[in-house]
């Protein structure tokens, strides 16, 4: 299925974009050509400072001006999120998911150090959707943020992004976390659990991807055979 | 998205978990009761890879969401008015993608309909079987959540998941129960009590009672003629049931 907000069609995704960030807590910015016509958005989180938003424009404006002779993978690099901001992003992720009431995954990706950022990045940028973050969390330690995923979906992408890792040659190891409205997590929480399932791998005989328990958040609604016992008794009783 | 839902219009869900309960003929039999009785009312097909809305009322649709989400075709121009007041906003049939949106469809979606239900008193959304990611979209984003069930074993099983579903990751605590095909008004109340018991002991969760749908052959009548039995029959059994139910929903 093709989507709306493919790339060619980019006013409509932009005007989708800047309505859905007046829902958040962002500012979001038009950014225009010459002769008026749109470039693009940028969007802040409101709570930004400003001289972390210049420092960024800068980073991002260097990067298209070819400066230092960046190509396209570590101007992608240079404006990715770094570890300063993956506990604001999560913030305004977790906020979301008590507004949507749908899970938020976090996938935390550690690549073998003979990989350099920019291969990574240039490696698993495929396997990400528009709506996911990439965040830098260390020099070879990503977050992927992937909004409106549940377990199930996120061990999936999370395989897909080892593979195409593999083809490029960059064995990674990968913990991953769930967020439901329900658990009202704290950033430190999330990323305290990814953490923990990504120090699982690490240990000997470990699988590459580990992932927290699917059994609380998804099991949780099993219909049990207590409840089925009471949701048929009457039945029985009637039939007597 | 529950922002929106707190205002007008009144965004009513009806679901069921299993299949084949009679939700979409509830659904359409509401909306025209609602919609004769002087409303705006929308219907939105939310079986969106197995659309059969439009084979109940028997009209040909030439467009439908899949165009909305493929192409961005605005929803207002697929909207279909099947009788003054009642509109239909039709869903595809056979596209398996349709019943698997993504994540950034279903935000699309969501703005896209929240610009144009505005003039409607009502939206009714007929969900799809299961407790698929549309159907808890859907729930999620209505205001009122109406479950159909019958006095079937697995009816009241799968009833009661999308309940247990819907509270545990989405905290809906307010469900209205609809028991239809019941033999007679005691079943009907056995039903409804048993399920409130079940709810209250183990989710703490009191339901109210939408309504009792008895058996009634014009039903099955009015689908194989594809017309709202509501509207061909309206002294029935069935139509009396819906007429009481639509009281109640414009009371809330």
């Amino acid at each position: 299925m093709t989507r709306i907000t493919a790339a060619k069609d980019s006013a409509l995704f932009f005007a989708d974009l800047e309505q859905q960030a007046n829902r958040y807590p962002v500012r979001s910015v038009k950014i225009t050509a010459k002769d008026r016509s749109l470039l693009g958005l940028f969007l802040m989180h409101a709570d930004a400072e400003s001289t972390e938003v210049e420092a960024a424009l800068t980073r991002l404006a260097g990067s298209f001006n070819g400066k230092n002779g960046v190509d396209a993978a570590s101007a992608a690099d240079a404006a990715m999120p770094g570890p300063s901001q993956l506990k604001k992003i999560l913030r305004a992720e977790l906020d979301r998911v008590q507004l949507t009431r749908l899970p938020c995954s976090m996938i935390l990706l550690a690549a073998g150090k003979e990989a350099a950022p920019t291969q990574i990045t240039e490696a698993i940028k495929e396997c990400l959707h528009h709506v996911d973050i990439l965040v830098r969390h260390s020099n070879h330690e990503f977050a992927a943020i992937l909004p409106g995923t549940n377990l199930g979906k996120a061990i999936l992408r999370a395989k897909t992004i080892r593979n195409a890792a593999m083809a490029a040659g960059i064995e990674t190891r990968m913990g991953i976390a769930l967020c439901y409205a329900n658990d009202r997590f704290s950033p430190d929480n999330l990323l305290a659990q990814a953490e923990a399932e990504l120090a699982r791998t690490r240990q000997p005989g470990a699988e590459p991807i580990c992932h927290v328990s699917g059994i609380r958040a998804e099991d949780a609604c099993q219909v049990s055979v207590e409840e089925r016992a009471q949701l048929f008794g009457f039945l029985v009783k009637d039939t007597n | 998205m529950n922002k929106r839902a707190e205002t007008k219009p009144t965004i009513i869900c009806i679901s069921s978990g299993k299949g084949g309960v009679g939700k979409t003929s509830f659904s359409v039999n509401m909306a025209a009761a609602l919609s004769q009785r002087g409303k705006q009312v929308l219907l939105i097909d939310g079986d969106l890879g197995l659309a059969n809305v439009d084979v109940v009322l028997g009209i040909n649709v030439r467009h439908n969401l899949r165009e909305t989400i493929e192409e961005g075709r605005d929803p207002a121009g697929i909207l279909v008015e099947v009788a003054p007041g009642f509109f239909v906003l039709p869903a595809s049939s056979g596209v398996p993608e349709m019943a698997n949106l993504s994540y950034e469809e279903q935000i699309f979606l969501t703005n896209t309909l929240e610009e144009m239900i505005g003039r409607f008193d009502y939206v009714l959304i007929d969900t799809a079987a299961g407790i698929g990611d549309s159907v808890l979209w859907f729930n999620n984003w209505a205001r009122t959540n109406i479950v159909v069930l019958s006095p079937d074993p697995t009816s009241m099983t799968d009833a009661y998941a999308l309940m247990k579903v819907l509270n545990a990751r989405y905290d809906r605590k307010e469900f209205h129960l609809m028991v239809n095909s019941a033999q007679t008004k005691k079943e009907g109340e056995s039903v409804f009590n048993n399920m409130s018991l079940v709810l209250q002991n183990f989710l703490k969760i009191t339901p109210s009672q939408l309504g009792i749908m008895p058996l009634d052959s014009h039903v099955a009548k009015a689908i194989r003629t594809q017309k709202p039995f509501f509207l061909t029959f309206p002294d029935s059994k069935a139509s009396k049931a819906i007429s009481q139910m639509a009281s109640a929903l414009i009371a809330m």
